[in-house]
């Protein structure tokens, strides 16, 4: 008798014909997984629990006719997304600090003077970020990708990696510079 | 403030980043192991200074004047706050056992302090046993009682496959022997007994067999236990953390097969991280009331909590080997001819069920089986560039088609693709 594993493609086939059993495998699967990352960016299990939510109705309404190549990845950046927008409102309505999606903003003061918003600059982005995160030890990429996108705090990713919160500091900082300059060395010049 | 610039830039990461951090620990997990060693080996060094130091100014001091006295030792006060508390909740690291090796008493971690009742902690995976040996006062009777509440309850409700027992042993020659059974929880209505008291005289063994294979309870699960006296005081407590690698999978409609249980809808065959045992127990004579004990049973989850992020740290490659069990299924048959991919390990214990195990050093997958199949032909569905998530499908030389699913983000798998 054939069994079979419900993999990623079931659960894609399974929202392409309508069915809600696909979401729940959807939350089965990843939905932990949203979760931290939404409650990373919105520091609130409450806020984070609706996101998630948001999260399902957003994957509902995009696949079909949208068919992810990694449904892992698909959900994540949903999540994130999602969060990050919630977080603006949220902070329009000054729900919570304005500090609180700190690794953000730290990013961002490395990109001071640095153009990144133009749309048409898209696959350009996409190859040095990548190029940069490629150029990192396999180590320092984790803590970058955990720190600049997942939004951990350092606290935690000293917790996983077992580096001292200073260290952490550190590296990320070095990291930040690293990517500041080869955005300049690309031509991404400073805004008037 | 904005973060429009750094939300764009980090929206073009790729996926295979995104995909690799998602388990950090596997990426640290080195690291850490090597940090381990290193603080090691500066506390033995420091350790050993100042024992030197201390041996050459004493020394002198000890044979010029003999006759001198010394202080009285220090006492703790007993209005101090934790005067009354046998304070060394440590969390101990119970030994790691596998299947292959068998229970090695000798290797096991006990808690430092000998006026802890609990003075040995075993948990033997592959009975899914957890022991805890409590001995008593000479003369004393105590009465353990586990509660099990929150998640485990609710798990244990959803997955009554689970059946957990409490037993009472004596230990003897080669370890410990069950005597009678004290529980036996095999529906919901038996469930609220999980909570019931047991009562030890001195020398008892209580052995806890905890429900390993759903998979829910074994994540993130505490369960505390408070040891009253025979007029009801609180003596002491401790909390159990029961956590770590869990591999097993469920299913109603799949059979399994493992070498010791037979043909099960559970895979059994998953290896365990250990588990973490905190216990404490307050000096006798003292009376604790119900909150500050609740406290100090929070303290010590919060340890378990801490200290469970370390779980790994104490692993060797082999001990890695063997965790990356990964029991799967037969698919059927479709015999499709194709190149063969590596040789096999043939483990007769496995049946015609494939086992994959993902080396940490040999890239590539061993499977082995009954029959020694090579795999003809890997179709990958989905993989991260790390092997982390991956679901597929084998061909094995006869035909068998083995489905592979390995995708769950609270594992610490390191499964390591082929090369193409």
């Amino acid at each position: 008798m054939a069994e079979h594993i419900i993999t990623d493609d079931d659960i894609i086939a399974l929202l392409f014909a309508r069915r809600e059993d696909g979401l729940e495998q959807v939350a089965k699967r990843y939905g932990r997984d949203c979760h931290r990352i939404a409650r990373n960016v919105l520091g609130s299990e409450q806020d984070a629990e609706e996101c998630v939510n948001d999260m399902y109705m957003k994957v509902w309404d995009s696949i079909p006719p949208a068919r992810p190549k990694s449904l892992r990845s698909f959900v994540l950046t949903l999540t994130r997304n999602l969060a990050i927008d919630r977080l603006r409102v949220n902070r329009a309505g000054r729900r919570i600090p304005a500090d609180i999606c700190i690794p953000l903003s730290e990013l961002e003061e490395h990109l001071e003077g640095i153009a990144v918003s133009d749309e048409r600059m898209t696959e350009d982005l996409r190859r040095i970020i990548n190029e940069f995160l490629d150029s990192l030890s396999k180590k320092d990429a984790a803590l970058f990708v955990r720190r600049y996108w997942y939004l951990d705090s350092v606290r935690r990713l000293s917790e996983i990696s077992g580096y001292s919160e200073n260290n952490v500091y550190q590296r990320l900082f070095v990291m930040r510079q690293k990517l500041r300059d080869r955005l300049i060395k690309e031509g991404y010049e400073y805004e008037v | 403030m904005k973060q429009n610039k750094a939300r764009r830039l980090t929206e073009h990461l790729d996926e295979k980043y995104v995909l690799m951090a998602a388990y950090p620990e596997a990426v640290f997990r080195k690291h850490r192991h090597g940090l381990l060693m290193k603080r090691i080996l500066i506390v033995a060094a420091c350790v050993a200074i100042l024992a030197v130091g201390m041996v050459a100014v004493l020394l002198p001091a000890l044979r010029s004047d003999p006759g001198v006295a010394t202080d009285p030792p220090e006492t703790q006060s007993p209005l101090s706050p934790d005067a009354d508390w046998v304070e060394d909740p440590t969390i101990v690291k119970v030994q790691r056992l596998s299947a292959s090796r068998g229970f090695d008493e000798g290797d096991g971690y006990t808690l430092p302090d000998p006026s802890v009742s609990v003075d040995a902690v075993r948990a033997i995976m592959g009975e899914r046993l957890i022991l805890l040996r409590f001995t008593c006062r000479d003369g004393e009777t105590i009465t353990v009682t586990p509660s099990a509440d929150g998640a485990l309850v609710e798990a244990l409700q959803q997955e009554l496959n689970g059946r957990p027992y409490w037993h009472i042993a004596k230990s003897n020659e080669s370890g410990y022997e069950m005597a009678n059974e004290f529980l036996n929880v095999n529906s919901k209505e038996e469930l609220a007994r999980l909570g019931q008291s047991v009562t030890l005289t001195e020398d008892t063994v209580l052995l806890w067999q905890y429900p390993c294979y759903p998979r829910a309870c074994v994540q993130d699960n505490f369960v505390d236990f408070t040891i009253t006296d025979s007029e009801g005081s609180i003596k002491g407590g401790g909390s159990i953390y029961i956590g770590g690698l869990d591999l097993t999978t469920v299913s109603e409609n799949k059979t399994y097969y493992s070498a010791s249980r037979g043909p099960s809808n559970v895979n059994l065959n998953a290896a365990y991280r250990p588990v973490l045992l905190g216990a404490y127990r307050y000096a006798e004579g003292t009376e604790v009331d119900a909150e500050t004990h609740a406290q100090k049973l929070s303290a010590l989850r919060e340890k378990a909590a801490q200290a469970r992020a370390h779980l790994f740290d104490d692993l060797s490659d082999d001990d890695f080997r063997l965790s990356y069990r990964v029991l799967l299924y037969k698919y059927g048959t479709d015999m499709k001819p194709g190149i063969s991919v590596t040789t096999l390990h043939a483990d007769p214990a496995y049946d015609r069920y494939a086992v994959v195990t993902a080396g940490k050093e040999q890239k590539q997958f061993f499977l082995y089986d009954g029959t020694c199949q090579p795999i003809t032909e890997w179709e990958i569905y989905t993989a991260d560039e790390y092997g982390y998530t991956v679901t597929g499908k084998l061909t094995l030389a006869d035909g068998t088609v083995v489905m592979v699913d390995i995708n769950d983000p609270e594992r610490m798998y390191e499964i390591i693709l082929p090369n193409e």
